[in-house]
């Protein structure tokens, strides 16, 4: 297969992958009970495609996501709260990736760390309740959390699909 | 293995430690409230004192609505219409600003201090 449409599928499989996974995400019933809390299963796609095909792609897979699952799943509310934190957690992630050589691990708990502050933001600007940034010290630790978590599993993707996708 | 991953480790440690410090500032700033206000998309609809025993329900759209529970100077969200119930879930609240937030019905219940809520800067009266 030409190396262009290789590249073209895995694009594809990685948009469907993650609009699941951001519905298997909401489907998660999360024993801390706190606004915004969220696995971000999604982002298991979008780092794999960051690492894998590359900057551009995993800003194509983010945005479509975004709003594919806006449209599919969410609500004009959700979609403002998950296009924040989408950009923010892609953002910091291509940054970083690019200007250190921190661990894929580490990468991912930014990406998620940013997320929840991205929710905590537009929290406090759509609700106009300042206060909601009490909940960020516990936001940052879940961030972290799911971050090693997502950041496992996006590695173990890596690994054995090696051979499947192999260019 | 460790020295390979210590710039990784640092960085997570110094993340960690900055939530923490967050914490432990907001736990350390926070008094007893008096009142408590809900605010529905933004607008304040509501004051209750915290002291006086209560149960209000608080209607949003048709059929979507909050019971708000005041007792023992503590108040939380008894039943809620969302899906998610994560309102319901959270602890009850008593300590200044402190909030029960339900993000589905646009709702945020605030506990409030001794403060009259609503000073004119320029006047000085409430």
């Amino acid at each position: 297969m030409k190396k262009e449409t290789k590249r073209f599928a895995i694009l594809s499989i990685m948009i469907g992958l993650s609009l699941v996974l951001s519905y298997v995400d909401s489907l998660i019933p999360i024993v801390v009970t706190i606004p915004g809390i969220k696995l971000g299963l999604a982002n298991i796609a979008t780092i794999y495609v960051l690492y894998r095909l590359g900057i551009k792609e995993a800003i194509i897979v983010s945005i479509l996501r975004v709003f594919l699952s806006a449209l599919l799943f969410g609500t004009v509310v959700t979609l403002s709260y998950s296009i924040v934190g989408a950009t923010l957690s892609l953002v910091i992630m291509i940054v970083f990736k690019r200007i250190s050589s921190l661990h894929m691990i580490t990468i991912s708990i930014l990406g998620a760390v940013m997320h929840n502050m991205g929710q905590i933001a537009v929290a406090m600007f759509i609700m106009s309740t300042k206060e909601i940034i009490y909940y960020l010290p516990i936001l940052v630790i879940t961030g972290v959390i799911s971050g090693i978590g997502v950041g496992l599993l996006a590695i173990l993707v890596l690994k054995y699909t090696q051979n499947i996708f192999h260019e | 293995m460790i020295r390979k991953y210590k710039k990784d480790i640092i960085f997570i440690v110094a993340i960690l430690g900055v939530a923490l410090l967050l914490f432990i500032v907001f736990q350390l700033t926070k008094k007893p409230g008096k009142y408590v206000v809900i605010t529905q998309n933004g607008k304040e609809i509501a004051k209750y004192e915290l002291n006086e025993d209560r149960q209000v329900s608080i209607p949003y759209q048709e059929g979507k609505y909050n019971v708000l529970v005041i007792r023992d100077q503590k108040a939380y969200i008894s039943t809620a219409t969302c899906p998610d119930q994560l309102c319901v879930k959270q602890r009850s609240i008593s300590k200044v600003n402190e909030t029960l937030v339900c993000l589905p019905n646009k709702m945020v219940v605030k506990v409030i201090g001794d403060e009259p809520p609503h000073v004119d800067i320029m006047s000085g009266k409430s």
